[in-house]
């Protein structure tokens, strides 16, 4: 496999650290970048909408944010592309079923992940 | 305001007769058709009681009243009739669901307590709606509670599972102490947050206490209590107590209230060596005490101004707590008949005021 490319998006800096540093160690050269807030990165992706090399492989929303949550991100982003060139797992510690719904409802996630994240499960997904 | 009471019957002088009787305590409709009566049903909404005579020409009073069901579910049905035979009875007790039967011609008495009795029967359906109505929202409130306050939970959980797991990778010793710092920072939020849930209980449950309160004894003890915690020593407070009559509420829930403002005040100081000042000024006369809390601290953005006070709404501000204190805050506040609003502009500094109703004009 080629080394994927990550984005994180999470408000909590602990999930941060710890998501980066497991995905580091199940993707051997992995680049991972993150934002601590959901605005910056809608920003990161309307500036890099057509610039494939700034784009990741795989983007990691947390679901429960301050401003837009990763539903909200989600639809900013599906304004921003067409057909969106990269899977989307969202990150939930709230199990909650409605999240479920929502995120299989929609057509840009692949699924809701736990947290913490289980980097062996999400490679066999990716 | 008198009840209204719809009498449908095809007897001109019966309608006139029960008129003349009720009118009194009752706001008496009549209409001598049964297509009448339909009319003044679709235009009264609110009509508790329905009477119907049940030989009538153009429709029997049973099946009348059978079709008032569906248009107006809550009144109470009364069919009278001159003809009592059991099966007409049986029917429209045990199939119809009509509440009471009169017979005709009526006995004043008995028509008077029925008439009681219904709108008593009707009062406490509608308090029992009503109530479900309530039960029913506070059941979806505490649907949203348990779901947000789960997450509260649970995340700083997975955040020390997680840790655990990365710390598993490392065997830097450096690397480690900063993971254990980590978990110390999610016990500290979640215990605070549990604390914190314990006050909202606190605050719920508990009757309000109204007593004679000594403010500027309780901003003496806030102010006290804050002097040996790191961050707040080098703070000068402005305090004034002013006022012509004495506060009567409830001294604890004010002193809570006030700590969680004044701890948010030094939690939002200005880092950059501005020299941070808080200020207290507090007026009460007969009819209400004013609280005015300010500080010239980092301030809070207009967004996040209307959410501030809702439940688990936590800032962007990485100072940010569990999102619950201010929500106590307002809650306190409107348990003890009072408002609180903020005002604050971006790097100038942020202003509470309270207005607290002042129970001493209720004693």
């Amino acid at each position: 496999m080629i080394q994927p490319k990550f984005i994180i998006v999470d408000d909590n800096p602990i999930d941060l650290m710890v998501n980066r540093r497991l995905l580091q160690n199940t993707f051997e050269g992995a680049t991972v970048n993150s934002f601590n807030n959901s605005v910056d990165a809608v920003e990161f992706f309307k500036k890099n909408g057509n610039n494939s090399a700034e784009l990741p492989n795989v983007l990691l929303l947390d679901i429960i944010m301050p401003r837009l949550d990763g539903f909200q991100v989600i639809e900013e982003l599906e304004k921003i592309f067409t057909t969106i060139p990269f899977k989307i797992f969202l990150l939930s510690s709230t199990l909650d079923d409605a999240d479920f719904d929502k995120a299989k409802e929609s057509r840009s996630v692949q699924r809701i992940l736990g947290k913490p994240l289980d980097t062996e499960n999400l490679k066999t997904l990716i | 305001m008198r009840p209204k009471i719809l009498y449908v019957d095809d007897e001109h002088q019966n309608l006139t007769i029960f008129a003349s009787l009720l009118r009194k305590q009752y706001e008496v409709l009549t209409s001598v058709t049964v297509s009448g009566a339909y009319d003044i049903l679709h235009e009264h909404k609110d009509i508790p009681i329905v009477v119907a005579d049940e030989r009538m020409p153009e429709q029997r009073g049973i099946t009348f009243l059978e079709n008032v069901k569906t248009i107006n579910p809550d009144c109470i049905r009364i069919l009278l009739t001159g003809f009592a035979d059991k099966e007409v009875l049986e029917y429209a007790i045990n199939k119809s669901g009509i509440s009471f039967f009169i017979e005709k011609p009526w006995n004043e008495t008995i028509l008077h307590i029925s008439l009681e009795n219904a709108i008593e029967l009707y009062d406490s359906r509608q308090i029992l709606r009503l109530r479900n109505v309530e039960l029913q929202k506070a059941n979806d409130a505490l649907t949203r509670f348990t779901y947000s306050a789960s997450h509260e939970m649970r995340s700083p959980l997975t955040n020390i599972l997680g840790i655990v797991k990365v710390s598993r990778l490392d065997n830097d010793i450096e690397d480690l102490k900063n993971y254990f710092n980590m978990i110390e920072s999610s016990v500290i939020h979640l215990d605070g947050f549990v604390k914190n849930l314990i006050g909202y209980y606190k605050n719920a449950g508990i009757d309000l206490e109204f007593h004679e309160v000594d403010i500027q004894k309780i901003i003496d003890e806030i102010i006290g209590a804050f002097k040996f915690i790191e961050g707040s020593k080098n703070i000068t407070y402005n305090v004034s107590v002013e006022g012509t009559e004495k506060l009567i509420s409830d001294a604890t829930r004010i002193k809570m209230v006030m700590t969680n403002l004044v701890t948010n005040a030094i939690k939002f100081q200005k880092n950059d060596g501005t020299p941070s000042v808080i200020n207290i000024h507090v007026n009460v006369n007969a009819s209400e005490a004013s609280i005015v809390i300010s500080d010239n601290g980092i301030g809070i953005d207009e967004e996040e101004q209307k959410k501030l006070f809702n439940m688990f709404y936590r800032s962007l501000h990485p100072r940010s707590g569990t999102g619950i204190g201010l929500f106590i805050v307002k809650e306190t506040i409107e348990k003890l008949g009072g408002t609180i609003t903020l005002s604050s502009q971006k790097e100038v500094g942020t202003t509470f005021k309270i207005s607290l109703l002042n129970h001493l004009v209720k004693k």
